[in-house]
């Protein structure tokens, strides 16, 4: 046993002679001091300066197990007070329910480097303030601040992370919210492993060689040959978060690595992740996966009372998804796998999105349907890897239930979600279907309902002034479930129609209604009687009248110079407004908006208005259509421009003349 | 013995009154549902202080919950620390009927760190729980146990604390030794509370019922100024160790300065060879101070991090020395230490930091009514505050953080209690002066010079210490107009007067004016724009402004050739209780010229009023975002 820890000690300290990469901690270079913040671009505040990690694996003799051990050391430089916020370290560390698989980090090694009157000065970390923070039982944070810091200061820091989980190896981050200078990566990785690498980002590598570590790596005393990697990257831009955007985790540099094969000692080959039919296997006997998928029997007392009535496929699967809906509550946690058990869901009315999915899934195939699973990433999570399956990439699961020729992607985790929508986090790109039969395959979800909004206005232009009339607002789709959400927070609808009342400074609500709160399938109706004072009477020969004030703008959301990623608002939209006014007496347009056609190149949006006085009644109807999810980093400018041309467009009033003065 | 007497005797009553309870929603009266959220039916809380370092705490809630928004308050929440044991938590569900339908424990809550926001680390944790009900209404009753290790700062009671939410039943008691003396304040609550003393223990128990939901109304004042709090404190206690006695802020200053503050104002030697050097030289001390203060602000920064003793004790001034950071307390406690080298002597005071100007109450002492630490200069008719957690602010400047209220300094003669300064609303004032030309395409371009003052210097502060495009888009989020651009920012700092923060800025805003049928259409107003308020029908609050202000606008429009206004309603003028508002637009040659004042005044005002305030409010709002109209003569 001994002999066995010399031994990597030596094989370690060989290592550091062969293979030195890092820098040396605390001696800077002469350009470390001379950086300035402007030459590297006008906004960040810190840069680092150099960084370097190596990871490698090491065999755990007391625990009997291969553990992931990372080296990290940084270096960087803290342009002003803004950049302070850099010099703030936390390590994440991971730990199992019992304990017994946990993350550790050791020799922390920090020190601020201050230039004072030309000498340098490096001012230690206490060790004292480095904090353990137990964010839960899963997740702890090693927490620490550097000392003395000033203008231009230089922070440095290494430590060592050590891991039983090897399955990701290390992701390594080329590419932050501040510039780098340079940024260095050592993977050793033991023969026996083999990993499938990722790379993402728009930046090359500068560095990148593979070599043979012959030994490297020793386990029940054998000396195992190692691939050593080195992947560098110099000069990295900062990356600019923007809205409308997802995940910067879809657009940043960095390295991924995906455990796909073990050979073992005695020679057999253990296939980690590799094909999608390896995946499939897994998923279908998985405790916590397929196996839940299979618990249709959970369902069995129920069933009865829950497909009472329902004679075709599609009011059974909408009556078993109600029936989730209604009776399973979502735990807040996202997830794949199961937490408590579809049983156990069903029994405490509670669970994360395993749970609740797949006993949808469960009570679907109960009734006698045809589901599937869809495991999915959510758009904060970044987009999937569909080369290989990476099964860390999905955090999510859904149900599809196959109806004749139809589908449906299910979620019945939002109690408010009409039957076939998905919520817009689940819109992200590929998604992989799991069936417990057939291979597995690949769709891409889409939201099947149009956010819509129609706005229609009916009201009469009084003698003194006021506009009386009925106000009604019909929204579909994600619009809906916005305000249905909404509406959740009130007892009644009278309360939220009081709110609104008080809310809205330009008119009052007098009365109204809501129709379509609870069925959520349906469109939500909105229907109110309010009054407007418009002016002070109409003893004038000119009134001037803006009908932009439903739906209106006036900001615009695209404010930025430039744009580098996709514009992504998550689903199509379309909302009209239409708006009839009669009018006290004889009038003539003497002026009016310009009828407007505006359109988006391919067809991607639209904005029309249109004025028109006919008989004494004057119509306005507007249309604004935005026929994409997503649209390239090409349209930023058009889209801003579109919404420009808007905005001025709401600014120009319609004015009426009267006629029976002259 | 006879302690645990009492006690059972409680607990058995409490018991009863349960057993014969049940929780159906159709028992609530009409006068509880109407616009609540949730339902508190009952709330029964027992403080029993056995001994300084034992302190029990027994509490029963039953919350009916209507709707999503009253979960809020339907969650249990923990908080503690090393100084609270959680002895027991569990409870029940209740269906609409009032039928059991769950039970839960403390297993069933999570544990999780509350270290807030920006803190680096803090002892506290906290454990929650809300049970998984997929349908409202429903009813969640908790019975927990607690132990605090001290008794310095005991629960108060508040029992309509949250907004939305409606009390049946509510009632606090605290027991005591028939012994120990104890201090009681008691806020806004009507009605006696009741006292019995039985084998040598007192207990007294406060009642509430009845009390119907209250919503959140804005413009109104601190709730800690209408809602019912009472607040026990014992006169001797113990605290992490400490012991002590206080009947008043003088008392517990003195406790504090002795316990918490005399020792650790050591500086190490070569700082206080810098600072002489620093300073030597200066005149008056109020100079030194400015330069120490300067040295602070370069050096440090601040850092939270709360451990041990309640958070109340500073970190030693040599400590934040060698580190370079500390917290409120920390940075204080250090800057007099940086005062003392030179003989200057400054007051660490407590204060209730917020946007709310919220009094320490002068006549109930209690360390739990402060937040925050700022330092007090004496100076003889010159009475100075440093806020030492930021590094951006002038010498001497607090803003709406730490102003205009009461606050006590600890200081060796006891606790002192100190006013901080106000800043009234004509010196807080924001004047801003434009000259933009308009062009043939209706895109306006030109200058724009704006001036910050007192209680409005901090508005743009960040913006100004910002760099780049970072700078810009904070400028846009500001100035939020479609396509505008900056160039020529300047930013310059007038520290000495008031203080003031001008602002230079060349702006371009593309087609500010389009044009339709020979009109130009322009609204006057860029850039100073009150938000509309909510026109509310049943005002129950007074109307409270916290802090007033001036502001004034003038923008000179040069006009392209042929441009005139149309006649209109140009002037206007509102006077009100609440303020001045004028506006007006002239033309003048081939310049239109638009300005505004708005002065709004800080007070109290009748709940009935509130119609009016809206309405000043509103019409402020509209006649800000109107439109002029120019016709465009064709040559």
């Amino acid at each position: 046993m001994k002999k066995a820890a010399i031994t990597a000690v030596c094989a370690l300290l060989c290592y550091g002679c062969l293979f030195a990469q890092d820098f040396a901690f605390g001696s800077l270079n002469a350009e470390d001091v001379s950086l300035a913040k402007h030459d590297l671009d006008s906004f960040s505040n810190a840069a680092v300066l150099n960084e370097f990690g190596k990871a490698y694996m090491l065999y755990n003799d007391t625990r009997h197990r291969t553990e992931l051990i990372v080296e990290y050391h940084a270096r960087i430089k803290i342009f002003n007070r803004d950049g302070y916020k850099y010099a703030n370290v936390i390590i994440p560390t991971y730990r199992d329910e019992s304990g017994e698989r946990a993350d550790a980090v050791s020799e922390i090694k920090a020190m601020t480097i201050n230039v004072v009157d030309g000498r340098i000065v490096n001012v230690p970390l206490d060790k004292g303030q480095v904090f353990k923070e137990e964010i839960s039982k899963y997740l702890t944070h090693v927490k620490f601040t550097f000392p003395d810091l000033q203008d231009g200061s230089i922070v440095e820091y290494s430590y060592r992370f050590t891991s039983p989980d090897i399955f990701n190896f290390k992701t390594w981050q080329m590419q932050d919210d501040i510039p780098k200078i340079n940024s260095t990566f050592e993977a050793i990785i033991p023969g026996m492993y083999t990993y499938n690498v990722i790379m993402r980002g728009p930046y090359k590598l500068t560095t990148q060689d593979a070599k043979l570590a012959t030994g490297a790596f020793r386990i029940a005393g054998r000396d195992i040959d190692c691939s050593r990697m080195i992947y560098g990257m110099r000069n990295v831009p900062a990356f600019v978060s923007e809205d409308y955007m997802t995940s910067a985790n879809n657009f940043k540099s960095a390295i991924y690595f995906q455990l796909s094969d073990v050979y073992q000692l005695n020679g057999a080959n253990v296939k980690i992740t590799k094909e999608w039919r390896n995946v499939d296997r897994e998923l279908v006997t998985h405790p916590e996966f397929g196996n839940q998928m299979k618990r249709d029997n959970a369902f069995k007392d129920i069933l009865p009372g829950i497909l009472k009535g329902a004679t075709d496929e599609l009011t059974k699967a909408k009556a078993m998804f109600r029936y989730v809906q209604r009776n399973i509550k979502w735990n807040g946690y996202w997830g794949k796998y199961t937490e408590n058990g579809v049983k156990n869901a069903l029994e405490r009315r509670s669970g994360n999105i395993g749970d609740i999915n797949l006993a949808l899934i469960a009570g679907l195939t109960a009734a006698g349907l045809d589901a599937e699973a869809v495991i999915l990433s959510t758009r904060d999570n970044g987009v999937v890897n569909d080369l290989h399956p990476v099964m860390s990439d999905f955090n999510y699961v859904v149900a599809k239930v196959n109806i004749g020729d139809d589908h449906f992607l299910l979620d019945a985790a939002d109690p408010l979600l009409p039957f076939g929508l998905l919520p817009l986090h689940c819109i992200n790109g590929k998604a992989r279907v799991i069936n417990l039969k057939k291979p597995s395959y690949w769709i891409e979800p889409r939201s099947t309902q149009k956010s819509t909004t129609h706005y229609t206005f009916d009201a009469t232009l009084q003698p003194d002034g006021m506009l009386t009339g009925q106000l009604m607002t019909r929204t579909n789709g994600y619009a809906a479930h916005r305000k249905r959400r909404e509406l959740r927070g009130y007892n009644s609808t009278e309360e939220y129609i009081e709110y609104l009342d008080e809310k809205q400074a330009g008119f009052d609500i007098v009365g109204g209604e809501i129709l379509g709160v609870d069925t959520v399938d349906a469109p939500l109706v909105e229907r109110y009687e309010v009054k407007m004072k418009l002016y002070d009477g109409l003893e004038a020969n000119e009134i001037f009248f803006n009908p932009f004030f439903l739906n209106r703008k006036s900001k615009n959301p695209f404010n930025l110079d430039e744009r580098n990623y996709p514009i992504d608002m998550g689903t199509a939209s379309e909302d009209r407004v239409t708006i009839t006014i009669k009018l006290p007496g004889r009038y003539e347009l003497a002026a009016k908006p310009n009828d407007y056609s505006m359109a988006l190149e391919n067809k991607g949006g639209r904005y029309l208005t249109q004025v028109l006085l006919t008989d004494n009644v004057l119509s306005f109807s507007q249309l604004l259509a935005f026929n994409q999810a997503i649209y390239p980093p090409e349209s930023y400018f058009a889209l801003k421009e579109f919404f420009s041309r808007i905005i001025q467009q709401e600014k120009i009033d319609v004015v009426l003349r009267r006629l029976d003065a002259e | 013995m006879n302690r645990c007497f009492v006690l059972m005797t409680l607990l058995a009553l409490g018991r009863c009154g349960f057993a014969q309870t049940d929780y159906r929603v159709a028992d609530i009266p009409a006068a509880l549902t109407s616009r609540a959220d949730a339902v508190v039916r009952r709330e029964a809380i027992v403080v029993d202080m056995l001994a300084p370092t034992k302190v029990r705490y027994q509490a029963t809630e039953a919350i009916t919950v209507f709707n999503k928004a009253g979960e809020q308050r339907a969650r249990l929440v923990i908080h503690y620390d090393k100084s609270i044991s959680i002895k027991r938590i569990d409870g029940r569900v209740f269906d609409s009927d009032g039928f059991p339908v769950g039970k839960f424990n403390q297993r069933d809550f999570v544990d999780e760190s509350a270290v807030s926001g920006g803190s680096l680390y803090e002892d506290n944790r906290v454990k929650h729980f809300l049970p998984a009900m997929t349908a409202y209404p429903y009813t969640v009753e908790y019975q927990y146990e607690l132990e605090f290790k001290q008794n310095l700062i005991l629960p108060a009671w508040r029992p309509d604390a949250y907004w939305d939410v409606s009390v049946a039943h509510s009632q606090y008691t605290f027991v005591c030794a028939e012994s120990d003396e104890v201090r009681i304040r008691t806020a806004n609550h009507v009605g006696k509370p009741e006292t019995t003393t039985l084998k040598g223990r007192k207990m007294t128990t406060w009642t509430t019922a009845g009390i119907p939901a209250q919503r959140y109304e804005p413009y109104s004042p601190d709730p800690e100024r209408y809602k019912t709090v009472v607040r026990v404190a014992p006169v001797e206690f113990n605290y992490y160790k400490h012991k002590g006695r206080y009947a008043d802020w003088q008392e517990l200053g003195k406790w504090a300065y002795e316990a918490l503050l005399k020792d650790g104002t050591a500086l190490p030697e070569h700082t206080v060879r810098e600072v002489n050097v620093l300073v030597d030289g200066l005149p008056s001390d109020k100079q030194k101070a400015k330069a120490l203060y300067a040295y602070l602000q370069r050096k440090m920064r601040y850092v939270s991090v709360q451990i041990g003793i309640g958070g109340f004790k500073p970190m030693s001034a040599s400590e934040v020395d060698r580190l370079g950071y500390g917290d409120c307390k920390g940075l204080v406690n250090y800057m007099q230490a940086l005062l003392a080298t030179q003989g200057i002597p400054s007051y660490y005071c407590v204060v209730y930091g917020g946007n709310a100007k919220r009094d320490l109450q002068p006549d109930f002492a209690g360390m739990e009514q402060a937040n925050h630490i700022i330092l007090c200069l004496p100076f003889e008719n010159d009475t100075t505050w440093l806020e030492c957690t930021d590094q951006r602010i002038p010498f001497g400047y607090l803003g709406s953080f730490t102003d205009d209220r009461t606050v006590v300094a600890l200081t060796p003669q006891g606790g002192k209690l100190l006013r901080t300064p106000r800043y009234p609303a004509a010196e807080s004032y924001q004047h801003r002066n434009a000259t933009l030309t308009l062009d043939g395409n209706g895109t306006l371009s030109g200058s724009v010079e704006t001036v910050f003052a007192a209680g409005q210097y901090d508005n743009h502060l960040r913006i100004a210490d910002s760099h780049g495009t970072e700078q810009v888009k904070l400028l846009k989020g500001v100035y939020d107009i479609d396509h505008i651009g900056f160039s020529g920012i300047v930013y310059e700092r007038f520290d000495e007067r008031g203080p003031e923060l001008v602002e230079r800025l060349d702006v371009a805003i593309p087609r500010y004016a389009p044009e339709s049928d020979g009109k130009v259409y322009l609204i006057p107003n860029l850039f100073s724009k009150q938000p509309p308020v909510p026109a509310m029908k049943s005002r129950k609050l007074p109307v409270y402004i916290n802090r007033g202000y001036a502001d004034e606008d003038r923008i000179t429009y040069v006009l392209p050739d042929g441009y005139a206004l149309l006649p209109g309603q140009t002037t206007e003028r509102i006077d009100s209780p609440f303020g001045q508002y004028t506006s007006s637009l002239t033309q003048e040659s081939d310049s239109l010229v638009y300005t505004r004042t708005f002065l709004l005044n800080e007070g109290q005002f009748s709940p009935e009023s509130y119609a009016e305030f809206a309405e000043f409010m509103n019409r402020i709002h509209a006649l800000d975002n109107r439109k002029a109209i120019l016709a465009k003569r064709t040559p």
